[in-house]
């Protein structure tokens, strides 16, 4: 694959939530099936031993804000109010973690609900180099409003960006929020959120090329 | 300005009456697939917006919709000469979830190939550095000795760049019976021409003269712009992956993480041929490991034995395949169904810290994939680190971060 | 009587006598004029493409007739530019975009008729009493059409690359005509016949001064915007520099008029520092009075132009104000400092 698929964006107008997109090779899946039906493991949902003795410590550093703290592998996910998050971010950042990985968005479209992640971690601070703790918080899907953490961790910055032409989340108080990778057009789609399905290419061209240039927005 | 018509995506910016705007890119020798609007007052760079995104796939959307394994094969396409190091985070991650460790041998095999993905990649950045100074015995010499490491990934992995090695619970093959000694001449090789590299380039008066003092990055302000990589080791900051959360067989072996304090240009070159240095010593310590080890469990039981005999005599070399079959191990993985869960990952690619969030929710596809790649977050030291400098170090700066376009656009 | 055969032996010993061999003429167009710099730029390119090549571990040009080393590859290069389409953007300033890379190329070659290719005072092409001064002043006149080049484009990376070739000027060529000047107190003439009679017996001017000849070197150097100091034309912020706009043949003559003025400079640095014809003089006749010398003055000034290309493979290019400052801050004073050692030569008698 040299390329990928062309993106066909859909009209901009709302549609009907859509659970998930369409998974991209039934038929594949289906012929292998037979030979290798690998056994789901039951997952445990739970914090990961290695990290049980840094939750007591966030827990204790973000007391009075409510933490919550999520099952997941990897990393220590740390949930709180939206109300809550710059709050958080301050303790944490006084706490020892200096920088952000990553800002993440995840669409629950079902829950109507973004879910905006920030992975920390620690340069300066050796002891926590090793861990690394999401900061998440849950907002409203139909009015997607966060405060901006560009402010505390200026490595943020980028993140934020993409995240708001990809989902449309707004951080408020960012010093510079333009779209990042995508042209403006492009940005208003939303393309990560759920509701944004990638059309698959079917081997009708003719067809396929008729509706590629009627949904042409040049 | 008013009567200018409007375009999608046009953005109209005012630009002060003093300051001369130059645009470098898109389509330009000296930038990648991205554009950097510099605004100049004299010679000296006042303002710098990069400007990316030329070659962005949306491959955190297409993840969507596409099954666990297939996955692999599209995010290698980042980095293609790091493919190993830009999957390896994202097969970790989906092994958490799936609750399942690769067994040590696949462990030591994937260890093999990040280190010599982690050299073509330093090679290739520095021979593109050398060619933004204008140094282009450098660029020749890199790219010439990159191919010595491309083939040995070869002899591992039956293809020169997009490897798809690591697969979720071990790796596609083991080593070819002559790969041990051919990885041992071709250390014995690069470490003489290290020492050729130094020579030329970063001890040469000329390019000590261009690079020292260029773009410095102190420890505090580089941990604030969280740059990655072998960037951030030149600004005397010990973060290094391997080191502070060991993944792989990196807890076992014996190596160094090379630390400049500088925090300049030149440093940014030393760590990278440092760091070729270190990652010899490790490539030389895992083929004596893989040789000592008999050659069987590269991949996790719990798919191993759902494959077809056919498989298993090939790849434990009871059947000289060599030209015979066309063995493809994917479809063990076809129909994989990963449980509900989340997790990341993250490990010391060639040009920093590769991070993934993935989120399942028991189908086969993947609910939700978040990619971070180094060169994604040194972007925004372009923006912070340039301005002061003047026009001609805007290439000695962007090629010391040793960006990558595609990589950063995904 | 006069028949057919002397007719035509007249009019082709006039052709050969008052046209071909017509000393400015001849050394304008043939030796060591446009023809001899064509064909030295191009061995020149395919040395200097075969010596990175060996440096750099690979073969260089080798495609096209490998038994000749690649050498027709440039011939191939050349045709290639001449038949290459010729894009003049729309927003140029025509007349200036058209004038400023021919006046380039001529400008460049100019110098070449105040230089005597032999002493035998027949086939001077001027009179030579102040040549070294004229071939001096008319070699700084063609840079600046390469400042009109970047203006006349119209682009902004033409425009950044106009002004370093500007700043750049002004810094080499005060080296330039300090340092190749400063044999005159030591010589005490300014015509470059005597320059080199005095060079017969091997006491060359570029070793009594050596200063001087580095100095002259390296304002070549800068002046030609070669490796390490290609700095208008630095290819990885400008794209081009001042050339970005200019497709074709007229690249072809942007390129060459460096090229050209590379060889001029070259020629004259021959003459002046060594020793120009030095081992040979001239007999009479138009072959050992003035082909031989010519040759024997372009062989050094091919391998003073060689030594020059070879440092593309070792060098990177300098910073516009590192550039600067080693210009204003060292070599002029090193070229006053040759002046100073030609003046405390003169004073001990060194030349007789």
């Amino acid at each position: 694959m040299s390329s990928a698929p062309e993106k066909k964006p859909n009209a901009p107008a709302p549609q009907a939530p859509t659970p998930a997109p369409k998974p991209a090779a039934q038929p594949a899946a289906q012929s292998a099936a037979k030979q290798s039906a690998v056994p789901a493991a039951p997952p445990k949902p739970t914090i990961p031993p290695e990290y049980q003795e840094l939750q007591k410590k966030v827990a204790e550093v973000l007391k009075g804000l409510n933490p919550t703290f999520e099952p997941s592998r990897g990393y220590l996910d740390v949930v709180v109010a939206k109300e809550h998050l710059v709050e958080a971010a301050r303790r944490l950042k006084e706490m020892g973690f200096d920088h952000v990985i990553s800002v993440g968005a995840i669409d629950y479209i079902a829950k109507k609900q973004f879910k905006v992640m920030y992975h920390l971690t620690s340069y300066l601070n050796e002891d926590l180099s090793k861990y690394v703790v999401a900061l998440s918080t849950y907002i409203e899907r139909d009015s997607p409003h966060v405060p901006s953490l560009t402010g505390i961790w200026l490595s943020a910055e980028f993140h934020e960006r993409e995240e708001y032409e990809m989902f449309g989340i707004i951080f408020d108080g960012h010093p510079d929020l333009r779209p990042l990778l995508l042209t403006p057009a492009v940005a208003a789609l939303r393309p990560l959120r759920k509701d944004f399905v990638v059309k698959e290419e079917s081997d009708d061209i003719e067809t396929d090329y008729e509706a590629y240039l009627a949904t042409k927005w040049w | 300005m008013e009567a200018a018509p409007r375009l999608p995506g046009m953005e109209v910016r005012p630009v002060e009456r003093h300051v001369y705007e130059v645009q470098i890119g898109p389509a330009h020798p000296g930038s990648g697939h991205m554009r950097i609007f510099v605004e100049v007052d004299g010679d000296i760079m006042v303002r710098v917006d990069p400007d990316i995104g030329f070659v962005h796939r949306t491959m955190e959307k297409l993840a969507e919709g596409r099954d666990w394994i297939k996955n692999i094969p599209l995010f290698e396409r980042m980095a293609i000469l790091d493919a190993c190091n830009i999957t390896l985070p994202y097969v970790e991650a989906v092994e958490k979830i799936l609750d399942i460790d690769p067994p040590p041998r696949a462990k030591y095999l994937r260890t093999l190939l990040c280190e010599i993905n982690r050299i073509a990649s330093h090679l290739y950045g520095m021979g593109i550095f050398g060619v933004f100074l204008g140094h282009s015995t450098l660029y020749m010499w890199a790219f010439g000795d990159r191919e010595v490491f491309v083939q040995l990934a070869e002899d591992l992995t039956g293809a020169r760049l997009t490897h798809s090695y690591p697969v979720f619970g071990g790796v596609r093959r083991d080593i070819p019976d002559d790969f041990p000694q051919n990885a041992r001449k071709a250390a014995r090789y690069m470490r003489n021409r290290l020492n050729e590299y130094a020579k030329i380039f970063l001890n040469n008066p000329n390019i000590r003269k261009r690079l020292e003092g260029v773009g410095v990055l102190d420890k505090n302000r580089a941990t604030e712009l969280g740059i990655v990589g072998p960037n951030v080791r030149a600004s005397g900051i010990k973060y290094d992956v391997r080191l502070v959360e060991p993944y792989e067989a990196y807890d076992e072996l014996d190596f160094e993480i090379p630390i400049f304090e500088e925090g300049d240009s030149l440093a940014r070159a030393w760590v990278r041929v440092e760091e070729i240095r270190q990652s010899l010593n490790i490539i030389e310590q895992a083929v004596d490991w893989l040789e000592r080890h008999p050659r069987e469990g590269f991949m996790h039981d719990r798919f191993w034995k759902n494959a077809p005999q056919l498989y298993k005599d090939i790849y434990n070399g009871k059947i000289d395949y060599a030209g015979k079959y066309r063995v493809k191990l994917m479809p063990l993985f076809a129909s994989l169904k990963v449980p509900a869960g989340k997790a990341s990952a993250r490990v010391e690619a060639g040009r920093g810290e590769m991070f993934y969030y993935v989120e399942s929710d028991g189908k086969n596809v993947p609910y939700r994939v978040r990619v971070v790649s180094p060169s994604f977050r040194n972007v925004i030291a372009f923006k912070y680190v340039m301005p002061g400098h003047r026009l001609m170090d805007l290439p000695a700066i962007y090629g010391s971060f040793d960006y990558f376009p595609p990589e950063w656009d995904r | 009587m006069v028949t057919a055969a002397q007719v035509a032996y007249d009019v082709g010993w006039g052709i050969l006598h008052y046209i071909i061999f017509y000393p400015p003429l001849y050394q304008l167009i043939i030796i060591p004029g446009l023809i001899a710099a064509l064909v030295v730029v191009i061995f020149i390119i395919w040395f200097e493409r075969k010596a990175a090549a060996r440096v750099q571990m690979r073969y260089g040009p080798w495609e096209i007739s490998p038994r000749t080393g690649g050498a027709t590859q440039l011939i191939a290069d050349l045709i290639r530019y001449t038949f290459q389409e010729i894009i003049v953007p729309r927003t140029v300033d025509f007349m200036s975009y058209i004038i400023a890379p021919n006046a380039a190329v001529i400008f460049s070659i100019l110098p070449l008729v105040a230089v005597p290719m032999t002493s035998v005072s027949q086939y001077w092409p001027i009179p030579m009493d102040f040549s070294l001064l004229i071939a001096v002043a008319l070699s700084t006149l063609s840079p600046i059409f390469v400042v009109m080049m970047s203006w006349a484009s119209n682009n902004k990376f033409a425009v950044v690359g106009g002004v370093r070739e500007s700043f750049i000027i002004v810094a080499y060529e005060l080296i330039a005509v300090i340092s190749l000047l400063a044999v005159v107190p030591l010589v005490s003439t300014f015509n470059l016949v005597d320059i080199v009679q005095v060079q017969m017996g091997g006491r060359w001017l570029g070793l009594l001064n050596p200063i001087a000849l580095l100095d002259a070197f390296i304002a070549v150097i800068m002046s030609t915007s070669a490796f390490p100091f290609e700095i208008p034309d630095s290819e990885s912020e400008l794209v081009a520099g001042p050339y970005t706009e200019y497709s074709g043949l007229m690249y072809g003559l942007n390129m060459g008029a460096g090229y050209i003025r590379r060889w001029t400079l070259s020629v004259l640095i021959t003459l002046v520092f060594l020793g120009g014809w030095a081992p040979y003089r001239p007999g009479p006749g138009v072959v050992a009075g003035y082909l031989v010398p010519s040759l024997i003055v372009v062989a050094k000034a091919v391998v003073v132009m060689a030594i020059m290309s070879f440092l593309r493979s070792v060098y990177g290019r300098y910073r516009l104000d590192q550039a600067l400052s080693l210009a204003w801050e060292v070599l002029i004073p090193m070229a006053i400092a040759a002046f100073g050692i030609s003046i405390a030569e003169t004073y001990f008698g060194v030349i007789p």
